[in-house]
């Protein structure tokens, strides 16, 4: 199976093929990457498929990308959160 | 402005699980051009979730891997529209307009003409709150048997697996062959009940074969399997760390975990059908699904249904009902033998629910768990609402609370907060509430871009270029 | 449903949207008995589908105009019994001219409102991005209002029935008037409802774009028609827009008798970092199907004013009837052809905005006080043979 490099917040991060942009974020130790706006409470991954929009991403410069969807591809770029959403 | 990139057919599948391929399939043939759409990246929905890896050959983590085959094999007519999001579905004189972003980070407007659609869309699964819901590590059996099963990622290292329905043993014995430590498995309903339900069982006797080896996976294991236990709480620093679970009478356990797989049924997603103007009704187990007949024809004209968006009833019934539909808009019969084996199957699933489909204790909820994940709302503030501003239905505790106006539109909480206005305010729920509370419209956010782009081609053009609409 | 147990009340207002709120809740603290009346729950007509907007930036010279200021000062006022949930602030209006003809139109209007009581800021086009930074390039100018208002409208009307009801007031939902019961002499007596009657000396028809449908029902038709607006609400975009923005035409537009579609860009921020884009304007009964032309054209508006916009998610699409009447004023006052019947409806899209003046016209009409403005201007009579 192809293996491939995404960046994560500016960090090299292994990938394969049949990755989606969480299952990166998940093999690579993470469980939350982004933070509510009230409370800025840390969310990840939570319904898998596309319905609860908790997972969101930036990627590419994109945000409110659903994480349980977007399929990782080589060289893209992943932003994780650390602050309440706008 | 992007460019909309524009396309008529003559069948639109919309979903490429288990029944929207086989409609796929059987629609596709004397030439008929048919799409079909996911907003996966690869087809085969929740059930036949897989690796690219494993397409070819035999997989035994897979179920009916040789009809997923053979169903693949025969949508190589058909056009494969993968990572499409449709967000409407519009009904125009004769025909019907699909709106969709194509790609979740690139985001292209695709508009596609049809005359006839079937929407197969499935559903998501439901998660009854409780205290601590929201931690990261917290997620659906669905989401873990994804990452399992889609990516070859395991969700976590130590798991626990509690919720209700026949998902939580064939996600907890894909946990354990992996390799991965399940703690325990609570199921909130005592399976036993099957016995009172033998007519739901004729005909299945693969799936009793099916469960017992499950239950005996766990065996080996050693994996506790507490029948009747719900989930209680869950708690952690930034992310779960303990759980605990209690049976009826009270006693509690509680689990070192660092994932929690959850699952209280599931929840059809009808967004487009209402769009349109098909028909709901509400099922025995208090979901809205849409009106079908025999040949999955919805209330509006040159529109069909497939799949758990007509009553949740797992993926065999699925594949019936995609391939009648199927046969339908090819103008075939369809053998009276496959109308047997539909009613079989939808007799196990009303089985099923009567074992499974237990109510939501809404009224033990504790105030301050939340109920809208988005817009991050208390149990509470729902009910502070009924008592002071006289909400008495979904839309009001909405209006009032914010309640299902976030991203999600309510997906993840309008049955719960359904559910707690009923018992707040005293009003039961009244069934023609439950068809509005389900219309969302866009079906998923779209960039502004996308629908301000179709100013440029009106209606007018689209009609002298014989594109319908 | 809430119920009284077949009690006499003075006044039975119809209607539990933000008008009827806000009457029911001036009516009790003048200390009359009050039962408000609605066929569905708080605010389940067209104040669920409102922005909230309390504009006087808007208002062309004439009654209208007089009718927001004074309702634009009793929204002030409420600030001090309406619990901060209800996001009540003086968030401020930029109007936007896109041609230097239109400034000018704008400017001039703008002169005329100072003249009369309004707090106007003119703007060249750099004092305009200063107030809105992402504004689109190129713009000449605009008007800024600080006076202008928003409030959630479902939490104001809901708060606003809760402090009646704290005052006495009953409220009983699910309940749908059917007719009326009148005197020998035709002063009314009582609503009669699909839940029995409620007996009072006077009603209150403050049910919106229904109003007519209920006029009707009581014996005095007014002709008060649906006009239909769809309201875009984008993801939380944080400071992206800061007021409510809008360009000048719109004004035009809420005037404009023309049957078919107008819209006008209409941009707002709200405490949840979402944005609301409208408006559109148009008559098709109560029809409620998506219009994706409609949608098109607010969003290519919305963009042309805030370029970042194209790329920012609509993530729920929601339509309201807004209640005209063919001169575009509301109906107000006691109507001399039942005894005991006064409107409160047809405010088009100002009813938010209007609430409180309509509540204090009612209120004074009821009590004998001296009328705040003259209802001859909203008079039900004023249609003649076209009611």
């Amino acid at each position: 199976m192809s293996e491939f490099l995404v960046r994560v917040d500016g960090r090299d991060v292994d990938a394969r093929e049949g990755d989606t942009v969480a299952s990166v974020l998940v093999r690579d130790g993470l469980v939350a990457w982004r933070r509510t706006r009230v409370a800025g409470a840390p969310r990840g991954l939570f319904c898998g498929v596309g319905a609860c929009q908790d997972c969101l991403v930036t990627v590419d410069g994109v945000a409110g990308v659903r994480a349980c969807l977007a399929p990782a591809v080589p060289g893209c770029s992943i932003t994780t959160s650390d602050a309440p959403d706008a | 402005m992007p460019e909309i990139e524009r396309a008529s057919y003559d069948v639109v599948v919309i979903g490429a699980g288990p029944s929207g391929m086989a409609a796929a399939a059987e629609a596709a043939v004397d030439g008929a051009r048919v799409a079909l759409l996911d907003q996966q990246a690869r087809v085969g929905g929740a059930y036949w979730r897989h690796h690219p890896s494993q397409l070819d050959g035999d997989s035994a983590a897979h179920h009916d891997w040789a009809t997923f085959r053979r169903l693949l094999a025969r949508l190589d007519r058909v056009d494969l529209r993968t990572e499409h999001a449709v967000w409407s579905l519009e009904r125009v004189p004769g025909a019907f307009v699909v709106r969709a972003t194509a790609g979740e980070v690139a985001r292209r407007p695709v508009l596609l003409d049809t005359t006839s659609v079937v929407v197969a869309t499935g559903a998501h699964e439901r998660v009854a709150p409780f205290s601590g819901w929201t931690l990261p590590g917290v997620m659906t059996v669905g989401a873990g048997q994804s990452l399992l099963k889609g990516t070859l990622v395991e969700p976590g290292a130590r798991v626990l697996v509690a919720g209700a329905g026949p998902l939580l043993l064939v996600v907890a014995d894909g946990l354990l062959r992996a390799g991965v430590d399940v703690v325990a498995v609570a199921e909130a309903s005592h399976p036993t009940k099957y016995g009172l339900h033998p007519s739901g069982w004729s005909g299945t006797a693969s799936r009793v074969r099916e469960g017992a080896s499950y239950v005996r996976t766990l065996a080996a294991h050693r994996v506790p399997y507490h029948a009747g236990y719900r989930m209680v709480r869950a708690w952690g620093d930034e992310h779960v760390e303990h759980a605990e679970i209690a049976a009826r009478r009270g006693r509690t356990r509680t689990y070192a975990v660092d994932t929690l797989l959850v699952s209280d049924g599931f929840t059809p997603q009808l967004e487009l059908l209402l769009q349109a103007g098909a028909r709901g009704r509400v099922d025995a187990d208090g979901s809205l699904v849409v009106e079908v007949d025999v040949a999955q024809r919805t209330s509006v004209p040159g529109l069909l249904a497939t799949g758990e968006v007509t009553g949740v009833g797992g993926a065999n019934l699925a594949v019936l009902e995609g391939y009648v539909a199927g046969r339908a808009l090819s103008g075939r019969a369809v053998d009276r033998a496959v109308h047997d084996r539909i009613d079989v199957h939808r007799r196990f699933a009303r089985a099923m629910n009567a074992v499974h489909g237990i109510a939501d204790d809404v009224a033990a909820l504790p105030d301050d768990v939340m109920v809208c994940r988005c817009e991050e709302v208390t149990a509470g503030s729902v009910r502070a609402a009924c008592r002071d501003l006289a909400v008495d239905d979904v839309r009001g505790a909405k209006l009032m609370t914010r309640a299902g106006m976030g991203m999600c539109q309510g997906r993840m909480c309008s049955r719960t907060v359904r559910d707690l206005v009923a018992v707040a305010s005293g009003r039961p729920v009244d069934d023609r509430d439950v068809a509005p509370a389900g219309e969302r419209t866009p079906a998923f956010p779209v960039p502004l871009g996308n629908l301000a782009v179709e100013v440029s081609e009106p209606r007018a053009a689209r009609d002298e270029a014989g594109l319908g609409g | 449903m809430t119920s009284t147990g077949g009690a006499t009340h003075d006044v039975v207002v119809v209607g539990a949207g933000v008008v009827g709120a806000a009457c029911a809740h001036r009516l009790a603290e003048a200390g009359l008995s009050v039962c408000v009346v609605d066929r569905g729950g708080v605010a389940s007509g067209t104040t669920g589908a409102g922005e909230g907007n309390i504009l006087v930036s808007d208002k062309e010279p004439g009654p209208e105009f007089d009718l927001a200021l004074l309702s634009r000062h009793l929204w002030a006022s409420y600030a001090d019994v309406l619990p901060r949930a209800v996001e009540l602030e003086a968030k401020g209006g930029v109007v936007v001219a896109s041609t230097a003809q239109g400034l000018i139109a704008l400017q001039k209007l703008a002169k005329w409102q100072r003249a009369h009581g309004v707090e106007v800021v003119h703007l060249d086009a750099d004092a305009l991005r200063e107030l809105e930074p992402n504004l689109a390039p190129g713009l000449p100018g605009g008007v800024y209002y600080p006076q202008d208002m928003q409030v959630q409208p479902m939490l104001a009307a809901a708060h606003l029935v809760r402090l009646a009801r704290d005052r006495g007031a009953a409220l009983r939902t699910r309940t749908e008037v059917v007719g009326a019961r009148r005197t020998a002499s035709g002063t009314i007596a009582g609503v009669l409802t699909d839940h029995g009657e409620i007996a009072c000396r006077w009603v209150v028809n403050a049910a919106g774009t229904w109003g007519g449908e209920v006029a009707q029902r009581l014996g005095a038709p007014i002709p008060v028609l649906p006009r239909r607006g769809f309201v875009l609400v984008t993801e939380p975009v944080g400071d992206l827009v800061r007021h409510k923005v809008y360009r000048a035409d719109y004004v035009a537009n809420v005037a404009s008798d023309d049957a078919g579609l107008e819209t006008s860009p209409v941009v707002e921020s709200t405490r949840s970092g979402t944005v609301l884009i409208g408006a559109s304007r148009e008559r098709v009964g109560f029809d409620r199907t998506t219009s994706y032309d409609v949608l098109a054209r607010l969003s290519e508006q919305a963009i042309a004013l805030f370029p970042a916009l194209a790329s920012v998610r609509a993530q729920r699409v929601y339509r309201g009837f807004r209640p005209y009447c063919p001169d575009h004023l509301p109906v107000i006052g006691p109507d001399a052809r039942v005894d005991g019947l006064l409107h409160a409806c047809g405010h088009e899209g100002a009813g938010v905005g209007l609430a409180p003046g309509t509540a204090a016209l009612v209120t004074e009409a009821i009590t004998g006080a001296p009328a705040s403005l003259s209802l001859d201007p909203f008079s039900p009579l004023r249609f003649g043979e076209a009611a």
